[in-house]
């Protein structure tokens, strides 16, 4: 038996029995037959055996060199180093399904596992509908576009993985992005289950939180290295380029995001129940969305590499998935009735409101600019395309109004602030934004729009570190010395705290898009030996070029000195690499160099010859911010995330407590 | 009016000077600093508005295809010759339709790209504020919810630090229930 065939049977298999959980678990709940339940349960942990199964089966063609298997002979060839012989399992669609797919199962049986103990109500439902997703992909896999068809003939090497994926960044952020979009199948499956039983009480909610917390995270990491490979592979000088796919990656990010800030009214106030449900499900509908255009190639975009036919399954399942879950919705509205009204707008839970309606108008203008060109297309059968220059129109007021509302929010106080909190907390933040407003162009930075980004960007960080400094003089009040305050803070209020680091890193990365935004500088130059360009500051001086084959990948490098006002700061070597069989396709080895957070990014265009190359200088100031801001975000993601340690403390605390609740009490917490 | 009383406070004056002066500061170094961009700049500005034919979404300043920087050469000579960027944009449509600008032009049909998003956000503005009278109608009609602002006032700095542990104790513990919980 060869594997392919293995896999082939195994991901049958997995679809009968993903099929068999669905059945056992609904009819369980609804006839209230513990067994089937628990059947259906197990049936979850056996579909992600056999997803595993045909996920190894599939490695094993990959890695045994089987041509004869059509996914292994488009993607791979015998010249590929083992790792990326094993990263060709997600380059192509059936191999990206079949990897979604089995995440899926595997979250679904972590969820299983976990929440063993979870109220018996509910996750019947859960496993039902986490089954019904897997369900689907399965039957396409199985049905539509399956990784495991053979040719009848074996032919001796295969076609080769595009250039563009042969890329350590290739290895991580593929994988990571589509995991993200499959995680936000945990919480919808939640809100489903909640929505059919009428049960959101603050167990569910806590648990659709932490589920939602994890995807966001995931999500997070795939932005961020999808952002880190375009910078370092594209050659473009930049890092998002409001790229379609890009866009709906960021999408359900947005959602999410709404979401994790809309739940903390929900469990502070009980309110906004029905708004929540609907990111939730809105995230999961962006999710396919996703996941369908990276597959689909609907849209013009530098993604266009993977592309195919199994559109209008997407779709249906898309529709289905919508308007199931809105059915529900509408049904369970009378349910979902808040149990206090707001109040005022100037509190805490006012601020996530306009938080929200921010972040959900950030995900309509991208939603909107990305399908745009479909509509155009569709309603006058006239191409275009919608570029970067929308988005930054757009999204940029709305996100520095975000920045602002980040460094206003954390500070009202929930039900209503008063004028007083409201001046004794954010005159200092106020006032070093001001100062900061203006010194910049004092100091020489003249750009208006920049300038009001980076005072709104002081303004954020400062209400942060206030609110830090605030909460360490409280415990140090009570003794503690200050390092260990805030440990203490930190490791006992890992919600808000890293809710903190999340924001501080967003406001670096803000930084770092500004100063990139604003103050790039780019120049081409075509460079005879010996010749120079001067960019923003710094010459590039042409050296010589190189050409060296190894592994039967060509590899052009040119050598070129960078210096800065006549002292010589170091040798770069930009280059270009030829894969066998990809001859048109060169892929770029940009040369990147940070000199006090300006990095000098250098694109070999083109060897003209012996003695002359065309290259493309940018020098882009702050950048390293955007990395550097991005795994604070990270960082603060898991911070929030990690599961707190059950204080034994408790009993000790509770005697000094006062026997009314001062929860009423405006303490702007 | 409230809005008239808190406008007194000698607080939102100084603030309010604060934010002039700033306006001042950046007028007056904007309209100083004014200089005439450099050709890379217009280069660039021209090309970032230009769609590469042959690329798959990217810009004729970011795509590294021959014809970009061919048509990045283009737009270089013709502003070097005296041209201006519409000039040169009006040059590109003509010969390329419309379909070539990397954004859609506010006009026409192609308005509605730009004008959805933000008529989305004023509605959205709008249902808040009819949504926000709502809240202080219900607000003023019932008697059974308490003033907060007086217990702010009536608080000192100590006794508020006091609370805010007790309570950020409290809610801690719940979680901690809650955890327990599952």
């Amino acid at each position: 038996m060869r594997f392919t065939d293995l896999g082939m049977i195994a991901q049958l298999l997995a679809l009968v029995f993903a099929v068999y959980a669905v059945a056992t678990s609904a009819l369980g709940a609804m006839r209230k037959r513990p067994a089937l339940v628990e059947s259906g349960r197990r049936a979850v942990l056996v579909v992600a055996a056999f997803l595993l199964t045909a996920a190894g089966a599939l490695i094993a063609s990959f890695l045994t060199h089987d041509y004869g298997a059509q996914y292994v002979y488009q993607h791979s060839s015998q010249a590929m180093p083992w790792y990326y012989t094993l990263a060709a399992f997600y380059g192509g669609q059936e191999g990206s399904l079949l990897y979604w797919t089995m995440m899926l199962a595997i979250f679904s049986s972590v969820v299983v596992l976990l929440h063993r103990r979870a109220p018996s109500v509910l996750m019947p439902y859960v496993v039902a509908v986490l089954m019904t997703i897997d369900g689907f992909f399965l039957f396409v896999l199985n049905f539509a576009t399956t990784p495991f068809s053979r040719f009848h003939v074996v032919p001796a090497d295969g076609l080769g993985l595009n250039p563009v994926l042969q890329d350590p960044g290739m290895l991580v952020h593929p994988p990571m992005l589509l995991m993200g979009y499959m995680s936000f199948s945990v919480p919808f499956a939640f809100a489903v289950a909640a929505l059919i039983t009428g049960r959101l009480d603050s167990a569910w909610l806590r648990a659709i939180r932490r589920w939602t917390l994890a995807s966001w995270s995931i999500q997070t990491t795939g932005l961020l290295l999808g952002a880190w490979w375009a910078y370092h592979v594209l050659g473009w000088g930049g890092y998002w380029g409001w790229d379609p796919v890009e866009n709906a990656a960021l999408l359900p990010w947005l959602t999410a995001t709404a979401f994790l800030h809309s739940t903390m009214v929900q469990e502070r106030r009980g309110t906004l129940k029905v708004w929540n449900l609907a990111l939730i499900i809105a995230t999961f509908g962006l999710s396919l969305f996703g996941t369908f255009e990276v597959r689909s190639g609907v849209i013009s975009s530098v993604h266009s590499f993977a592309y195919s036919s199994i559109g209008p399954y997407f779709l249906g399942f898309i529709a289905f998935a919508l308007i199931f879950s809105i059915g529900l919705f509408v049904y369970r509205l009378p349910r979902l009735r808040p149990e206090y009204e707001f109040t005022t707008i100037v509190s805490r839970e006012g601020s996530f409101l306009v938080n929200n309606l921010l972040l959900t108008g950030i995900a309509f203008a991208t939603f909107w600019g990305t399908i745009f060109p479909i509509i155009s297309q569709v309603v006058r059968n006239q191409t275009m395309t919608v570029g970067s220059s929308f988005y930054k129109q757009v999204n940029g007021p709305l996100f520095l109004l975000l920045i602002f509302a980040m460094g206003v929010g954390p500070l009202l106080a929930w039900r209503r602030a008063s004028w007083e909190s409201i001046w004794r907390n954010f005159r200092w933040p106020a006032l070093a934004a001001a100062l900061c407003a203006l010194i910049l162009p004092l100091l020489g930075e003249t750009n208006v729009l920049a300038n009001i980004g980076f005072s709104a960007c002081l303004f954020a960080a400062a209400t942060i570190f206030y609110e830090i400094a605030k909460g360490m003089r409280v415990r140090h009040g009570h003794g503690d010395a200050y390092p260990r305050a805030f440990v203490m803070l930190v490791s006992r209020h890992r919600q808000r705290y890293g809710g903190y680091l999340v924001h501080l890193g967003l406001i670096l990365l803000a930084v770092g898009v500004i100063g990139s935004q604003f103050f790039q500088v780019e120049r081409d130059a075509q460079l005879q030996a010996r010749q120079a360009v001067s960019v923003g500051g710094y010459t590039v001086q042409y050296q010589g070029v190189s050409d060296t084959t190894r592994n039967g990948i060509e590899t052009l490098r040119a050598h070129l000195t960078v210096s800065q006002g006549g002292g010589k700061l170091g040798d770069i070597y930009p280059g270009q690499r030829i894969f066998p069989g990809f001859e048109s396709q060169p892929t770029s080895v940009v040369s990147i160099t940070t000199y006090n957070l300006k990095d000098v990014y250098v694109f070999l265009a083109a060897v003209d010859g012996a003695t002359s190359v065309t290259i493309r200088v940018f020098v882009n100031p702050l950048v390293s911010l955007v990395w550097l801001g991005g795994l604070a975000m990270l960082l603060g993601g898991i911070v929030c995330w990690w599961p707190e340690r059950r204080r034994l403390a408790t009993k000790r605390e509770k005697r000094q407590l006062p026997a009314t609740r001062p929860a009423r009490v405006e303490v702007g917490v | 009016m409230n809005l008239l009383r808190v406008l007194r406070r000698p607080s939102v004056l100084a603030a309010l000077a604060l934010v002039l002066g700033i306006g001042l500061v950046w007028g007056v170094t904007a309209a100083h600093a004014a200089q005439p961009r450099t050709l890379d700049q217009r280069t660039y500005d021209v090309a970032s508005q230009l769609q590469c034919p042959v690329c798959n979404g990217e810009s004729v300043a970011d795509a590294s295809s021959e014809v970009a920087l061919e048509m990045r050469s283009v737009v270089r000579q013709k502003l070097a010759a005296g041209e201006s960027e519409q000039q040169v944009l009006d040059y590109f449509r003509h010969n390329y339709t419309d379909a070539i600008l990397e954004t859609p032009p506010k006009r026409g049909f192609t308005w509605l790209i730009w004008i959805a998003p933000w008529a989305m956000f004023v509605a959205a503005l709008l249902l808040f504020y009819s949504v926000g009278r709502e809240w202080r109608r219900n607000r003023s009609g019932s008697v059974a919810r308490p003033a907060v602002e007086v217990a702010s006032s009536t608080l000192t700095g100590d006794e508020r630090a006091r609370f805010r542990a007790l309570l950020q104790q409290e809610l801690d513990r719940d979680e901690g229930y809650r955890k327990g919980g599952d």
